[in-house]
């Protein structure tokens, strides 16, 4: 992770390098109005921001663009950031929603649209016939998973989240995100399951 | 993110590859980074700086306050003082309550007695002297 430039992340920052300053070290640097520090923060979390709006998006413009206007909604709102909360789940969730939103004004804008990485996938040869069934066949069961479900499924299956982080970051119960997985999951597999019966 | 953190499920979860295989990567080589960061902060110093100033009208609102919240106390006290304590009958109020409530009593009383319309007994005897005695033509 860089730092920015010649910044050190603010007058008075911990001895080291600047990707080790802590967070709330950064956090506590912009609520003084740090425009480095934020400068800092937004270089940490934008990659993992971005792929978060992106399996949500499955649209590289539109998860720039969730990203972009979830930190500068995020500075804005900077001073709801309760002390001692960690930055990190904070912004995913301003990220989670801002892509959810964008999804739904979207899906009224015009149809949902092919995403990028799939358009090729059904022409390509050697026996990808049958991964390009699985793949149907899963992300039609994605899609008609519940939008909360959906979500779920995919900050744990995509981004690695446990179901404490997704909970965090979706403000829920961590049991109630559980039970989500398990759901989605269950209908995952049910929908994977008349091919598996083929492999046997 | 190891496996532990990931609920216990094992590497080889064949729905968890599964899902990964039928999602498109995010296309992280696509991205420019620095451009992206550019977007970001070039607003930043206006949204700080609009922040601070409501910050420092935040302070100057809360150090009022702090004088002025314990003389509006001071002052919400007085005031129910006066009006609990205010309208404790006095002897001498008790005295001007007790003119002013016979006051109708005696009024009527003195009108009762007033009520001939003639000034003196003279006045009535004259009157009725002149109605017994009248020999006027009848109309």
């Amino acid at each position: 992770m860089r730092a920015p430039a010649g910044s050190g992340a603010g007058a008075g920052a911990p001895k080291g390098a600047p990707a080790q300053v802590p967070d709330a070290w950064l956090v506590e640097r912009v609520r003084a109005g740090d425009a480095e520090a934020y400068g800092e923060l937004v270089r940490r979390h934008m990659r993992r921001a971005f792929s978060i709006a992106y399996r949500i998006l499955e649209h590289r413009e539109d998860a720039e663009d969730v990203v972009q206007e979830a930190f500068v909604r995020a500075l804005e709102r900077f001073d709801t950031l309760e002390r001692g909360r960690p930055f990190e789940p904070w912004i995913y969730r301003i990220v989670v929603n801002g892509a959810l939103n964008y999804r739904r004004a979207r899906s009224i804008r015009r149809a949902e649209p092919i995403p990028e990485d799939t358009r090729s996938g059904d022409t390509a040869p050697d026996g990808a016939a049958e991964r390009s069934e699985l793949r149907r066949r899963l992300r039609d069961a994605m899609a008609g998973l519940p939008e909360r479900q959906r979500t779920i499924v995919q900050l744990a299956e995509l981004e690695g989240f446990t179901s404490a982080e997704i909970a965090e970051i979706l403000g829920l119960s961590d049991g109630t995100v559980r039970w989500h997985l398990l759901q989605a999951r269950r209908a995952l597999r049910e929908a994977l399951a008349p091919l598996m019966e083929e492999d046997r | 993110m190891n496996d532990e953190r990931r609920g216990g499920r094992t590497p080889g979860d064949m729905l968890t590859r599964a899902v990964r295989a039928a999602s498109p990567e995010p296309p992280f080589e696509a991205v420019d980074w620095d451009a992206l960061h550019g977007r970001i902060m070039a607003q930043a110093p206006g949204i700080l700086a609009r922040s601070t100033m409501r910050r420092s009208w935040w302070d100057v609102a809360a150090a009022w306050a702090a004088r002025g919240i314990p003389i509006a106390a001071a002052s919400a006290a007085a005031a129910a003082l006066a009006l609990a304590f205010g309208g404790v009958p006095t002897p001498s109020r008790l005295a001007e309550y007790e003119a002013l409530a016979t006051l109708p009593t005696a009024l009527e009383a003195e009108l009762a007695a007033d009520a001939s319309p003639f000034e003196d007994d003279a006045a009535e005897d004259a009157l009725t002297w002149a109605l017994l005695s009248f020999e006027g033509e009848e109309p």
